[in-house]
């Protein structure tokens, strides 16, 4: 360098200096192509695992910097350097270990969070003071340090008398309410909490059943080719989609009976729809065991900053896990694409006609939403093909129902000037993919009960939400005046916007409750009710 | 637009994303690394936390699921 003239040598330090987090991810066409048209396999999933390390990494970049700004945000925990000193202690001692802890799904649910919550995003009345969202940090250290085998003692927030540790469990103090502060070491394996003359102490190489003081995470294992293990998780107060929740142990035959069912779809997954499979066992680590709402569906959801984990309501049965599960993995597999790259405008503030949904939906939700039943209709074409005798019509049903609402939101989609060009071609390998859909013979009044189902939904979405232009009602008041027709058909091409909840055009699944007794019908007796 | 990735054989590889790779980095070396070097990747990260996806899903008839 010093050879080299001023100007140049001073170019070259920079791009040196620069070169320390200038290197983007590329993401390889097969990859994009793969997802764009559905799929996405292990190598794919294998790369968004990489590209949500790195973004974890950032995340707790983010958390590092804001309480070097205002250390207060720790209360009367010990500063972050420590926390910092023993993280890259256990990377020396084994990356793999914090590697894992890092990717662990509600470690960044609580990273984001927490910093949602600084940023004025998340945090309801009667949350808890920062520092216990913030504390988090020590948690992560003690966790690193005992699955790295380095002996650290630091202290840590609980939650009412109950602390969480990162895919490891749950330490009890009944004695202590509100929030606080524990002791914690970890030494020669053993993590040892003490809290108010009471101490809790795990062996990690030990399989603890639940104690007045411990609830050890569990796991559930399907075997197969793949095999799919995920920690079934009841505790974690970050587990759910927003603000902390209490943990809601399961009882061991809640457990039993998620067993089966898990060992059951996943069987069902791993002989018929392979592929899946094979995307799933490399995506999914966690599910979370959702309270059944009014019993009568099946509901999930999945969260971006949760990679890998899955949020679900005890299903009633083998095949709604499986379907759930494809679902949900569909939203994983968007979410991870969508923290590498644009696929919708940022300043689009249009509402789009989904199927699927009583109300307007944005643009990001929306495009959630086709992929997700893209991957819901993909599943029941190939799952008509293995039923047999009265669950063919059921199959046929769930097929045509899925595809009415997938192409009907597609040619939306692919309309809309919200998407960027990325965007674009994203959906057009989806649509590619439905061009062989309109080939499959279904049983015919399956398809007409699927269709009075949709078309219903549609109407009653334009009756609530359309609001024709000046010229459309022009255009429609001559042609009644003439005596005339007219073909108009703008359902979801216009912007409309929600309407404000609570006001005189209120309503909450309307639709739901006419097209249930009709679905059920035909789910649970294979009998046509007539439409009407 | 997309930009695409060429490799230094001039191949292209891919498409170019707006998450930094940081695969083989420390934990200490991240949080020692410049702050305007990351910037525009933690201000990225910020944003998609700030906008968070939520999905929630539904076996049943159109809803409030996606």
């Amino acid at each position: 360098l010093k050879k080299l003239p001023y100007p140049y040598a001073y170019y070259v330090m920079l791009c040196r200096v620069t070169d320390a987090g200038s290197e983007r991810f590329a993401l390889a066409y097969d990859d994009f192509f793969a997802l764009s048209s559905g799929g996405g396999g292990p190598e794919t999933v294998g790369f968004l695992w990489r590209t949500q390390s790195s973004r974890r990494m950032l995340l707790l970049r983010l958390l590092f910097e804001e309480v070097e700004k205002d250390p207060g945000l720790l209360g009367e925990l010990p500063p972050a350097m420590t926390v910092r000193d023993v993280l890259g202690a256990a990377q020396v001692a084994s990356a793999t270990a914090v590697r894992a802890l890092l990717l662990h799904p509600q470690v960044g649910s609580w990273a984001a969070y927490t910093l949602r919550r600084l940023h004025g995003g998340a945090g309801r009345s009667g949350a808890a003071p920062e520092w216990v969202d913030f504390g988090g940090m020590h948690a992560l250290g003690i966790v690193a340090a005992i699955r790295a085998g380095v002996p650290w003692r630091t202290r840590i927030p609980h939650r009412d008398g109950k602390v969480m540790l990162f895919g490891l469990g749950m330490a009890l103090f009944p004695g202590l309410s509100a929030d606080g502060l524990v002791d914690a070491e970890a030494a020669d394996g053993r993590l040892t909490l003490t809290a108010d003359g009471m101490s809790v102490s795990v062996d990690l190489h030990e399989d603890s059943p639940d104690t007045e003081q411990w609830w050890g995470l569990r796991t559930m294992t399907a075997d197969g080719s793949p095999p799919l293990s995920v920690t079934l998780d009841d505790l974690d107060p970050f587990r759910d989609l927003a603000d902390p929740v209490p943990p809601r142990r399961l009882s061991d035959a809640d457990v039993a009976l998620w067993r089966e069912l898990f060992a059951d779809a996943w069987d069902l997954l791993g002989r018929h729809h392979p592929d899946s499979a094979a995307a799933l066992a490399s995506g999914v680590v966690s599910l979370v065991p959702l309270p059944l709402g009014d019993g009568r569906e099946t509901r999930s959801a999945s969260s971006g900053e949760a990679f890998g984990s899955v949020m679900l309501t005890q299903p009633p049965d083998a095949v709604t896990l499986a379907v759930s599960l494809v679902h949900e993995f569909q939203h994983i597999k968007l979410g991870g694409l969508m923290h590498l790259t644009r696929l919708t405008r940022e300043q689009s503030s249009g509402y789009y006609y989904a199927p699927w949904r009583d109300d307007p939906r944005p643009i990001i939700g929306f495009l959630q939403g086709v992929y997700a039943f893209f991957g819901i209709t993909a599943f029941w074409r190939r799952q008509r093909e293995v039923v047999t005798g009265a669950k063919v019509r059921l199959a046929d049903f769930e097929y045509a129902y899925a595809r009415f609402q997938t192409c009907e939101s597609l040619e939306i989609i692919k309309a809309c000037d919200a998407l960027t060009d990325l965007g674009h071609e994203f959906v057009d390998g989806l649509v590619e993919q439905t061009k062989s859909w309109s080939d499959d013979m279904l049983d015919v009044a399956a398809q007409d009960a699927a269709r009075v189902i949709t078309d219903h939904h549609r109407a009653g979405w334009r009756v609530r939400h359309q609001r024709p232009s000046a010229y459309e009602l022009d255009t429609l008041f001559d042609a009644w005046c003439d005596g005339g027709t007219c073909a108009s058909r703008t359902c979801g091409r216009k912007s409309p916007r929600p309407r404000p909840p609570g006001g005189p055009t209120a309503w909450s699944g309307w639709c739901v409750g006419r097209s249930r007794p009709r679905r059920r019908g035909w789910t649970s007796t294979g009998r046509r009710i007539p439409p009407g | 637009m997309a930009h695409h990735v060429q490799s230094s054989a001039g191949d292209f590889v891919g498409l170019d994303t707006e998450l930094v790779d940081l695969s083989e980095y420390s934990v200490d070396d991240i949080l020692a690394i410049p702050g305007y070097q990351l910037a525009p990747y933690l201000d990225r990260t910020l944003l998609q936390v700030e906008r968070p996806r939520m999905n929630l899903g539904g076996s049943g008839p159109p809803g409030r699921a996606d």
